[in-house]
């Protein structure tokens, strides 16, 4: 007992000397990309949430102030990151870091992280006028929101790509508390970064058109690129899984709590008189599919690899699409429409009383030859996207800077 | 049949009532606001509202109080005709203005295009007061960028474009290099390749961006509220001349339901209130009340109209509440006026007529000292039989966009106060037409909106109804409103007007200053500068009285 007591008092210094080196080793301004990549995650959820229930927001919403939180931090961080380093750095900082336009030096994930919050800041006067213009866009795509898209996607992409640049370059070099940190610090942003993947193509990923083979096909063209990238560029095991993991809980951690919150439309017309806030979609299963790319990718990692790319793909829509299928009917069904899957989420603006509000909408189911046909046009896509993914996350698994 | 009659008449009243008081909601050219005036529990109050340009887009809701009273809360709300009093969020409380007594303001959001309304509502002493008003949501305008937003977004994007290069060419070399390593020629090779590729994909999401934006605004043109038009067509007839309006069917897909012409109901009784005004001297004027042939073709014996071309406005309204006006031109050639010299008597109907009067001059008028009514200089102008009528204004000054009440005084030939009739139900009618015609509008004193629509509005709010689904066949529907004109042409004129006033409550001017002479009040804002001829219609000992009125404004 006595022995073990001392043992325990002698770690202590060591551990802390360990620590002292995880925080030099990661810089600061990751940590806060990876934050801001979270505040944008949920921030937009939430948004979209607001536009579903209350409607009214100024530029100062809450939901605003969140993804604005995200836009100031990754920018400020960044850009006085890249500041220092270029005015104010050591020789060693500055050949650590890609130099441009003459005079700066900055890492490629902090120029990431400027561009987005630039991005950001052109598409808040752009949004105003448009809105002005062409009246208030009840829509998540239009050109301003495809600029301020653009720059969510660039900040919580820069997060990504510090992180992994400082375990590229680190490689086995990493003490473990450090590589635990990374560990997490990929999953996460990663995470945060397919939210706002399956986001911007929200539209076509409503459950009423979870039967029909666009969605799948809009599916194979925006997801693998993330997921075989992420999942191929990382050091660790299960990386997509991980990845899928941190989306689902995201996504469904907000269809849990923003419901608690009390809410009150404030435009008219109001045709659905809620009272709580209306969360947006339950996530896509994509644990599944993760699942596969984990295991083919670490199967077959050093084969041909549009064979690769081929086989995830298939792989992708084989257990993908069967599974989100009879998913999606047990979200349509009465269990659905519980707290869990929050599928009795309508905005004040629809009707509840319309007959296409719990089925699959006629319109949009596929059957026989076309859902095959479908099907295979949705691999076929899957194939390309694949294939520019393995690239993407061969480069990525290169970048050190 | 004696007995039956007034019971018949009181059902028919009891039934119709709403559709016969619709009244124009819109039925101008160029004038957006409505403007209206009436009593708001213990006090008047004049409210002006200038609809969203775009929508989704903010109204601006201006209330005057004369009285200005304190401790009152004044609030406002936009109810849609398909949503109801229950799918209206809260009120938002009008602001006062500083510096102006009795002024408030509030900006309102219309969501949907369609009829909608503004519910004002007081509280005066715990007691809480409120009233309709019948507003058009409908996207008018297509904006242009400011240049000084265009520079900045410009720059903005440029700054973009090229750091994004950068990007691209650092992803695809720098960032690969191992820490510590000088740059190689392969680096700078990628460099250039990177440079090379970044610059071909931004110029293809440019390209796509503004294909993107040009499509957008391309469906926002198709979205944007484009007046009804129509063919008025000279016709001459061994009876007389007609004119034949025909209705050009509406293009548009937005309102398919909401702007049906078959829901075409009465207004005033009438289902179309057709003004001709003679283009550039504006000299001749003539109201008239066409018939309806089928949906889309309606057909009016014409007055001996001078030859000439004429400005051709038929204001409708429907059952959804949707008024518009639709435009046209009339072309009477020269030929007829040689068989109107021939005096043929024309048999008009009863509640058509027809003025004329000296053609605009480009001289503004001046204030009449001689004219003084109340103490106030007037514009004065003789009338047909006798009679005049003076504008009584104070300094004959008017500006663009002010809210005024543009008040007349009617004198019979002997200078005493000739006693108002109500004509078409209402108390008096004017149309205001700039110069030009590209501004057009029909007033009653209550404004550009009536105590009917009120109703109709306020009789399906409280039904609760809401949506497009229990709404009338459009073609049982025609038929039965062809019934109720017909029936109403049939009555004599007293009967009629006092069915057409139903409930209306006009209210009486307590003004001992106007008690010894005949007022008629029109509250308007003119919508822009530029000259503008008033006609004013009055009805005295059973005639109608037209006249007219030029006013330039700044």
């Amino acid at each position: 007992m006595k022995t073990n007591y001392s043992t325990l008092t002698l770690e202590d210094p060591i551990r802390t000397e360990i620590e002292e080196s995880s925080i030099r080793v990661i810089p600061t301004f990751i940590y806060a990309s990876v934050f801001a990549s979270f505040c944008i995650a949920v921030g937009l959820q939430w948004d979209i949430s607001w536009h579903m229930s209350v409607g009214r927001d100024g530029l100062f919403s809450p939901p605003h102030l969140a993804i604005y939180l995200g836009a100031i931090i990754s920018g400020i961080f960044s850009g006085v990151k890249v500041l220092k380093t270029s005015f104010w750095g050591s020789l060693e900082e500055k050949q650590q870091t890609i130099k441009f336009w003459g005079v700066f030096h900055g890492s490629l994930g902090a120029m990431f992280c400027i561009w987005g919050a630039f991005a950001m800041l052109t598409s808040a006067p752009f949004d105003d006028w448009w809105h002005n213009t062409y009246g208030l866009d009840v829509k998540i795509l239009s050109p301003p929101h495809a600029v301020l898209g653009l720059g969510m996607i660039m900040i919580q992409f820069g997060a990504l790509v510090s992180v992994i640049a400082v375990q590229n370059r680190l490689g086995k070099n990493l003490q473990d508390k450090t590589k635990t940190h990374l560990h997490w610090l990929y999953a996460l942003s990663s995470g945060f970064l397919l939210v706002m993947g399956y986001t911007f193509f929200a539209e076509y990923f409503f459950l009423s058109r979870q039967h029909h083979v666009l969605t799948y096909q809009v599916a194979m063209a925006s997801l693998p690129i993330l997921m075989v990238s992420v999942a191929f560029a990382s050091p660790y095991k299960w990386a997509a899984t991980k990845m899928a993991i941190v989306y689902t809980l995201l996504m469904a951690g907000m269809v849990w709590i923003l419901p608690l919150f009390p809410a009150e439309p404030k435009l008219s017309p109001v045709y659905n008189y809620i009272t709580r806030f209306q969360p947006f979609h339950f996530p896509f299963i994509l644990v599944v599919p993760a699942l596969v790319i984990d295991i083919i990718i670490a199967k077959w990692k050093n084969s041909n690899k549009w064979l690769l790319a081929a086989a995830i793909s298939i792989g992708f829509v084989l257990s993908f699409v069967p599974a989100q299928w009879y998913f999606a009917d047990l979200q349509m069904s009465e269990y659905g429409r519980g707290w869990f899957f929050g599928r009795y989420s309508l905005p004040y603006f629809a009707n509840p009383d319309s007959p296409y509000r719990y089925i699959f909408h006629p319109n949009y189911i596929s059957q026989g030859w076309d859902l095959v046909k479908g099907l295979g046009i949705a691999a076929l896509i899957g194939l390309v996207t694949t294939r520019l993914a393995l690239s993407w996350g061969n480069w990525m698994s290169q970048v050190k800077r | 049949m004696g007995k039956n009659k007034p019971k018949l008449l009181s059902m028919i009243k009891k039934i119709l009532l709403p559709f016969l008081l619709v009244i124009i909601l819109c039925s101008h050219v160029g004038s957006p606001g409505v403007i209206f005036e009436g009593l708001l529990g213990p006090y008047r109050i004049l409210a002006n509202i200038n609809p969203p340009d775009v929508v989704p887009g903010t109204a601006m809701v201006t209330v005057i109080i004369p009285d200005n009273p304190v401790g009152i809360l004044l609030e406002a709300r936009p109810v849609y005709w398909s949503a109801g009093l229950k799918g209206t969020p809260k009120a938002d409380p009008l602001v006062a203005v500083p510096g102006e007594l009795g002024k408030y303001e509030g900006e309102l959001w219309f969501m949907e295009s369609g009829t909608s309304s503004v519910q004002l509502m007081m509280t005066v002493g715990g007691e809480t007061f409120d009233t309709i008003i019948p507003v058009m949501a409908v996207p008018t305008a297509q904006k242009e960028m400011p240049v000084e937003l265009g520079i900045v977004l410009s720059l903005l994007g440029i700054l973009l474009v090229v750091l994004m290069v950068t990007i691209v060419a650092s992803a695809m070399s720098d960032s690969i290099r191992d820490p510590g390593l000088e740059r190689t020629s392969r680096t700078k090779k990628r460099s250039q390749i990177g440079i090379a590729v970044g610059s071909i994909v931004m110029l293809l999401i440019l390209w796509g961006g503004k294909s993107w934006w040009d499509a957008e605004s391309t469906a926002y043109q198709n979205y944007l509220f484009e007046p009804l038009s129509g063919q008025s067509e000279f016709i001459q007839e061994e009876n007389g001349n007609y004119l034949h309006l025909r209705i050009d069917e509406l293009k548009s897909t937005q309102g398919r339901i909401t702007r049906k012409i078959s829901y075409m109901v009465p207004d005033h009784g009438k289902l179309m209130h057709m003004f001709l005004i003679r283009k550039g001297d504006l000299d001749v004027f003539a109201h008239l009340h066409p018939e309806r042939l089928d949906t889309l073709d309606f057909r009016v014996k014409l007055p001996p109209l001078p030859s000439g071309e004429y400005h051709v406005f038929a204001d409708i309204t429907r059952y959804t509440g949707f008024s518009e006006t639709i435009v046209s031109e009339l072309i009477i050639p020269p030929s007829s006026e040689f068989q109107l010299a021939s005096n043929v008597p024309v048999y008009l109907g009863r509640d058509d007529t027809y003025t004329f009067s000296n053609p605009i001059s480009n001289k503004p008028y001046s204030l009449d000292g001689d004219i003084m009514i109340c103490g106030k200089p007037g514009i004065k102008t003789d009338l047909p039989g006798g009679y005049s009528a003076v504008w009584e204004t104070e300094t004959g000054k008017f500006e663009a966009g002010r809210l005024y009440n543009l008040d007349f005084a009617l004198f019979d030939p002997e200078g005493e106060a000739a006693i108002l009739e109500p004509y078409l139900g209402m108390m008096g009618h004017a149309v205001v037409l700039k110069h030009d015609g590209s501004v057009y509008i029909h007033l009653h004193p209550t404004g550009n909106y009536s105590m009917g629509s009120q109703m109709i509005l306020l009789e399906r709010f409280e039904s609760g109804k809401i949506g497009f689904l229990d709404i009338p066949k459009s073609l049982s529907f025609q038929d039965s409103i062809d019934q109720v004109i017909s029936f109403l042409d049939a009555l004599p004129d007293t009967e009629r007007d006092s069915l057409l006033m139903g409930d209306m409550v006009h209210y009486n001017w307590d003004d001992p200053e106007h008690q010894e002479h005949s007022m008629v009040s029109f509250p308007y804002a003119f919508p822009e500068k530029g000259n503008y001829r008033i006609w004013i219609q009055v009805k005295i000992d059973g005639q109608i009285v037209n006249g007219a009125f030029d006013v330039e404004v700044e």
